[in-house]
């Protein structure tokens, strides 16, 4: 038996000059294959970008000049937007903040996708860090710092997101209600929200819950109603549910806030200290007068803003102080419609309202578009100018320092940075 | 010079025949020290083989010092012409042996009593 067998003969195939300069230039005609479909892919993708308006789209016309569709690209992370696009906003420092921006269709009745962005500039231009998970028109932040917030849309909903990570992600917030308000204070955030039975989608038959949460919380800890049951209020409303609609005024505290219960009926102004355990009914100066707005320098010093009625515009402008928690108030100006005008107080139908941190300087914005502004804790006022154009509105004041910013609705920014010169902000 | 394909009816296995192909290669001077070897899919396909063998090859070869893998940068010749030569000597002696019944072991006892 023999150990070495006979072998098949090799078969051999084709040959090759030369190995490694051949798999060389097959390497080199490879990319220039991969590059050139690039190349290739970038152009159409371009052509066809700037075929549907590119970043600046508009309506697109046919040769006769009729509208035909809007395309309006999705911005990617890292575009600038201007300033007219911010509809919310959070500044932690006079230059450094967080907006919500949003695109609009071309008749800017619906918002088509919103975006968070970031400024380095006072506003000036707005970067992309993040998109949001749906659009809002009409947005409410509470950010604890440029990583971590929430974000809802007014009265918009399952609109209640988290993010932890400056708005890369978002998570789904579980509140009851519909959000009207969004409040950070300390280490604990919450969502006032209103339930309204499909029969009243608004007014004094809506209930309302404060959803408690603290940072990070995809659910509330506490959902509490807020409601004191006014006797004297409820007999005025016949028929009247266990609750009435109420609307977040001011933060008092970590643990305390004001609201106004009755919505646009009748006004009760309730007070907690406990995180909305307990609610109690404050001494209300403006009586039968609209409540239109709060603001809070401490604990028991307040401001409150008694307003012309958003429909008949009945009524007038009150402004009073407490330093006490609403047991007493001292009226600081007034308007001029009836009776007398004190401070030279405007009567505007009040948009929105704000102090500064140490309730010296104070700004009110009426619908029409005119900042009035106070720089003796509300004695005296000036209308500062007709910045704002009057088919927008306020949307919140937001003071960081000496400046102060304002978001208006469907898009623009005010800005002051003495607290007394305010200005609508221009992107370049 | 003119080389063959690898082939598979030969009992020495493909890889170590894509190793011996890219070791002679290195030994013609077609790739000098220094320089980076074409990527394995682009030898693989020269050679008619797949790229794993081609990765397999360029693996044994890395073993023997002839070539040095650093991420990022791809392969690169690091041993010298020389150096392949006595390489690709010793596998031919290697394959010979097997051929003529030597084990691995009697090789190499028989490289050692060699005056």
């Amino acid at each position: 038996m023999t150990l070495i067998k006979e072998r098949p003969k090799p078969k051999v195939n084709d040959p090759i000059e030369v190995l490694i300069p051949e798999a060389r230039q097959r390497s080199r005609q490879r990319r220039l294959r991969a590059w050139s479909l690039v190349i290739l892919a970038l152009i159409l993708g371009l052509s066809a970008w700037v075929g549907s308006g590119g970043l600046n789209s508009s309506t697109n016309r046919v040769s006769g000049g009729r509208p035909t569709h809007r395309v309006i690209p999705v911005l990617a992370i890292g575009t600038v937007m201007k300033a007219s696009s911010v509809v919310g906003l959070k500044m932690f420092t006079p230059s450094r903040g967080l907006a919500i921006s949003t695109t609009w269709n071309a008749s800017h009745q619906k918002a088509i996708q919103s975006y968070l962005t970031a400024t380095k500039n006072a506003g000036d231009s707005w970067k992309i860090v993040g998109r949001l998970p749906m659009p809002m028109a009409t947005p409410l932040m509470a950010f604890i710092s440029p990583t971590e917030g929430y974000v809802a849309g007014y009265q918009q909903a399952n609109s209640s997101f988290l993010t932890l990570n400056g708005g890369r992600t978002w998570t789904k917030v579980a509140v009851k209600g519909l959000a009207t308000a969004l409040s950070v204070s300390g280490n604990s955030v919450w969502v006032i929200a209103g339930d309204c039975p499909l029969k009243y989608q608004q007014g004094p038959w809506c209930a309302t819950y404060l959803n408690v949460l603290a940072p990070g919380d995809l659910k509330p800890t506490a959902i509490r109603p807020i409601t004191v049951n006014d006797p004297q209020l409820r007999a005025t409303i016949p028929k009247a549910p266990s609750t009435l609609a109420a609307r977040f005024l001011a933060r008092t505290g970590p643990q305390g806030a004001l609201v106004v219960e009755g919505a646009d009926g009748p006004n009760s102004i309730l007070s907690t200290t406990d995180a909305g355990r307990s609610w109690r009914m404050v001494n209300n100066p403006c009586k039968s007068v609209f409540v239109g707005a709060a603001a809070a320098v401490t604990s028991s010093r307040w401001y409150l803003f008694c307003s012309l009625d958003g429909g008949m515009q009945q009524g007038t402008n009150l402004l009073y102080e407490t330093w006490n928690g609403g047991t007493n108030w001292t009226l600081l100006a007034q308007g001029h419609i009836q009776g007398a005008n004190t401070g030279g107080l405007t009567d505007g139908v009040m948009g929105n309202f704000a102090t500064n941190s140490t309730g010296s300087v104070l700004w009110y914005a009426n619908i029409d578009g005119a900042i009035n502004v106070s720089t003796d804790g509300g004695r005296n006022w000036l209308v500062n100018r007709k910045a704002i154009a009057s088919m927008w509105s306020p949307v919140g004041f937001v003071s960081v320092g000496s400046s102060a910013f304002e978001a208006l609705s469907v898009g623009g920014l005010i800005r002051t940075t003495n607290g007394t010169t305010w200005a609508v902000v221009r992107s370049k | 010079m003119q080389m063959p394909k690898v082939n598979r009816n030969e009992s020495t296995s493909l890889h170590e025949q894509v190793a011996a192909e890219i070791r002679r290669a290195i030994a013609d001077g077609e790739a000098a020290q220094g320089e980076r070897l074409p990527p394995a899919i682009d030898l693989a396909a020269i050679l008619g083989v797949n790229k794993n063998t081609v990765i397999r090859a360029l693996h044994i070869l890395r073993d023997e010092g002839v070539l040095d893998f650093t991420r990022g940068r791809g392969t690169r010749v690091v041993g010298t012409p020389e150096r392949s030569v006595l390489f690709m000597k010793m596998n031919e002696l290697l394959a010979l042996a097997r051929e003529q019944g030597y084990r691995r072991d009697e090789l190499v006892s028989m490289i050692l009593s060699v005056r």
